[in-house]
């Protein structure tokens, strides 16, 4: 877990100078491996299209040296196309000689700092921001890369909540709550006033149920949904608990975190189906 | 200022006499432009770079680059950082630049303020990155890690900047030996005559001598192998293992990186075999285009040859996504975490437990300061986990937090004494562990210099007092790899002792 990487320090007091860092701007969205690839004015829109095709992107910034035009698009082209149909009347035109400055929309720019909710409708109607300015492109905003952004902050609350709640069926599995309770008055009596003892799941942490798990004296009693090894067990649930914490106190995620959140969810959803079909009688 | 008088500063500001030496021969006057130091780890190379940065800085210099490996950059920052040298130190990232990059007029280069900018190496090869750096003079490129300029792209980017005359002083840092870089320096694209030509080369490899002229003497240290043998369902477990994993002699690609991950992990620990199968399983059961919007496409299209598996601290994040025919199947998968499922002891574990116990035991006033050391992240959790049970202070440090994090961490663990599990990203460059009196190496490196980076952070030179180092030797030899590893940081001298 890595606490939001604010990057640019000032030396005098290592104060986190870039606050605004922290907010969800166009700058946290954009992939930091994005190459933005432009297509000159002058070429032909049906090379343009393989581009597009090549790379599975749905739109190209057209643009002379450093300066944009516009963006090119599978919409722009078949708008110029029957735009051109149009003007011809029935005259069959050579589809292959349009070029992608013919095929051209405006292009808007948002600024890397811009909070990216701003230009939502903007990226209904034409599918791509740029950003940066007409001059000076830094990357372009598609649609995806926000639902992707959305969906990668999102994502560890659901894992999460899907680990709490299947440790807690997992647990109900394994013991009654008469001897849950009884597990809870051996294990967490040293971490609470006798009067403030949890004695149901729902009041108890997810470190609680670590100690229950994990106590050699309790450990019978659940190995057979856990399996492997107490301390492997106790590894695993413990590295949950503080990525839990992490997510919870907003830490950044990182991608290592969360394919263990994953992993870890995934296995929970093994040792559960294990326990139900073993509760049905068979042999998991 | 003289020579003498510089020297005498530097001195009195703490640096050893081979250090003071060198920085005042860079800054000396009739110093050469281009500067290599070799020096083996522990002999305190940054320390003298930073010194270097103070004294330009004090001088008005007005830009410092440096470029580092992306885990070395937070350190250095910090680093710089601390020595307050009263201009900003930016740590260059990709957002950061944008940012950058768009409050400045367009034309101008973002990295045009007097500062210090330190930028990973990856980063800086990057073509919007170069021409930024192109854009500005600097007054010194420090480049650590120079021996990775021998990808081909990397030096591209150093003679480019070198070509363009916008460096006025480089200084190359390594800890490999001048011999090994000697083909790279002569190779330099475009420039077979030497680019670099007149190079100063400094090299710390061999004697060094302490201010009063007597030679520093390596400090003692003791390796001891300790045997064991793992549990009967271990040993079964892993022959299994090792049966079911197709010949990484005759796989290819992405397989023959992730059968070699896969084997040094499961001699690392079981745990971290256990969690690499887990990701395997769910990495085989996802689909690309499920896992593209949470990975990114950069890692989704890694191949094992662009995996540095000797790497400080192989990520896990690293193991290739890439689907060929000859992936290893999900069935082989499932079928090795069956038989883990059935392993419920960990001798090496219960090993090293004894070894604290009978450490602690043995010390004579307050709690002794003990250092693991593993490859992994998951067997320093599982480490750290497992050791609660001794009751003493224990303390974790991996790669994933800041440095300055880790400095705190490893100050609290010096003061408090106990036990400090980590990683070799996590106990990397800038942390010193003179003061620790036992190091346990839970696993080896495959990479020899990983290894010496490892002793570089408690076998210091100037450490005067003694330090305990274990391997721990499985006799049942049922991992070959394992056994190869010990063989070749062991010699027959080796004192093998029983706990």
């Amino acid at each position: 877990m890595k606490s939001a990487e604010l990057r640019v320090l000032s030396t005098s007091d290592h104060a986190e100078v870039s606050i605004t860092e922290l907010f969800h701007r166009i700058n946290r969205l954009l992939p930091d491996s994005q190459e933005v690839l432009t297509v000159p004015g002058e070429m032909l829109a049906s090379e343009a299209l393989k581009i597009m095709r090549r790379h599975d992107y749905s739109q190209l910034p057209v643009a002379v040296g450093t300066e944009v035009l516009g963006l090119f698009s599978y919409r722009a082209f078949s708008e110029a196309v029957l735009a051109t149909g149009a003007c011809q009347g029935n005259v069959k035109i050579n589809l292959g000689d349009l070029t992608v400055e013919e095929c051209l929309e405006k292009a808007e720019f948002a600024r890397v700092t811009d909070e990216f909710n701003y230009w939502f409708d903007t990226l209904d109607k034409r599918d791509a921001v740029l950003v940066g300015e007409a001059n000076r492109l830094q990357g372009i905003l598609t649609p995806m890369d926000v639902l992707r952004y959305l969906y990668s902050v999102a994502s560890p609350f659901v894992l999460i909540t899907e680990i709490e709640l299947s440790l807690r069926a997992l647990i109900r599995h394994a013991v009654s709550d008469e001897k849950l309770a009884e597990c809870a008055q051996t294990s967490l009596i040293t971490c609470y006033k006798p009067e403030r003892l949890p004695k149901s799941l729902e009041e108890m942490t997810f470190h609680d149920y670590i100690q229950i798990i994990c106590d050699g004296r309790h450990w019978p009693f659940f190995k057979s949904v856990f399996k492997g090894s107490r301390t492997r067990t106790r590894a695993k649930l413990q590295t949950m608990n503080e990525l839990r914490n992490g997510i919870f106190h907003l830490y950044e995620v990182t991608v290592e975190d969360y394919e263990t959140l994953a992993t870890s969810r995934d296995w929970m959803l093994i040792r559960s189906r294990a326990a139900e079909a073993r509760a049905k009688g068979g042999n998991a | 200022m003289n020579e003498q008088s510089i020297i005498g500063s530097l001195q009195s500001r703490g640096l050893q006499a081979w250090q003071a030496k060198f920085v005042e021969s860079f800054l000396g006057e009739g110093s050469g432009a281009f500067h290599l130091l070799t020096a083996p780890p522990g002999t305190g190379k940054v320390q003298a770079c930073i010194t270097i940065a103070t004294e330009l800085v004090a001088r008005e210099a007005n830009r410092i680059l440096v470029l580092t490996s992306s885990p070395l950059c937070e350190e250095w920052r910090t680093m710089l950082s601390d020595v307050q040298l009263h201009v900003p130190v930016f740590l260059v990232t990709r957002q950061a630049y944008r940012e950058l990059e768009a409050s400045v007029q367009v034309g101008k280069s973002p990295l045009n303020a007097r500062s210090i900018y330190v930028i990973s190496q990856d980063l800086a090869k990057q073509s919007d990155f170069a021409a930024s750096l192109l854009a500005v003079s600097w007054d010194l490129v420090i480049v650590d890690e120079a021996h990775r300029l021998i990808a081909p792209q990397r030096s591209a980017l150093l003679a480019r900047l070198i070509g363009a005359g916008v460096v006025r002083q480089l200084l190359l840092v390594t800890a490999t030996p001048l011999p090994a870089l000697e083909k790279w320096l002569h190779s330099l694209p475009g420039q077979p005559t030497g680019l670099l030509a007149p190079l100063a080369v400094t090299t710390w490899l061999g004697e060094l001598r302490n201010w009063d002229g007597t030679i520093v003497e390596r400090p003692r240290v003791d390796l001891k192998v300790i045997p064991y043998t793992r549990g009967n369902d271990e040993v079964s477990f892993l022959s299994k293992f090792l049966g079911l994993m197709p010949e990484s002699e005759n796989a290819t690609g992405v397989n023959r990186f992730l059968i070699r991950l896969l084997i040094h992990r499961a001699a690392s620990s079981l745990y971290a075999i256990d969690q690499s199968l887990q990701r395997l399983i769910h990495r085989l059961k996802t689909t690309d285009e499920e896992a593209e919007p949470l990975f990114g496409k950069e890692i989704m299209d890694l191949s094992g040859a662009d995996v540095d598996l000797e790497g400080v601290e192989p990520k896990t994040q690293q193991m290739p996504f890439k689907r060929s025919d000859e992936q290893m199947s999900l069935t082989v998968v499932e079928q090795c975490l069956e038989e883990l499922d059935r392993v419920s002891t960990d001798e090496k574990m219960n090993l090293v437990k004894c070894l604290i116990r009978s450490i602690t035991d043995g010390q004579t006033g307050g709690v002794p300061r003990i250092c693991i050391f593993s490859m992994y992240n998951d067997t320093v959790s599982y480490l750290h986990t497992a050791i609660k049970d001794i009751g003493i202070p224990s303390f974790k440090i991996t790669g994933g937090v800041t440095f300055a994090e880790r400095q705190a961490l490893v100050g609290r663990f010096l003061r408090l004494g106990g036990v400090l599990v980590g990683t070799d990203g996590g106990l990397s460059e800038g942390i010193e562990l003179t003061e620790v009196t036992n190091v346990i190496h839970y696993d080896l490196p495959l990479n020899p210099m990983v290894f010496e980076q490892r002793r570089g952070r408690f076998e210091r030179y100037g450490r005067e007092t003694s330090c305990n180092v274990y391997v721990l030797r499985d006799k049942s030899g049922v991992l070959p790899l394992e056994s190869r590893l010990i063989e070749s940081v062991t010699s027959q001298q080796t004192e093998e002792i029983d706990i």
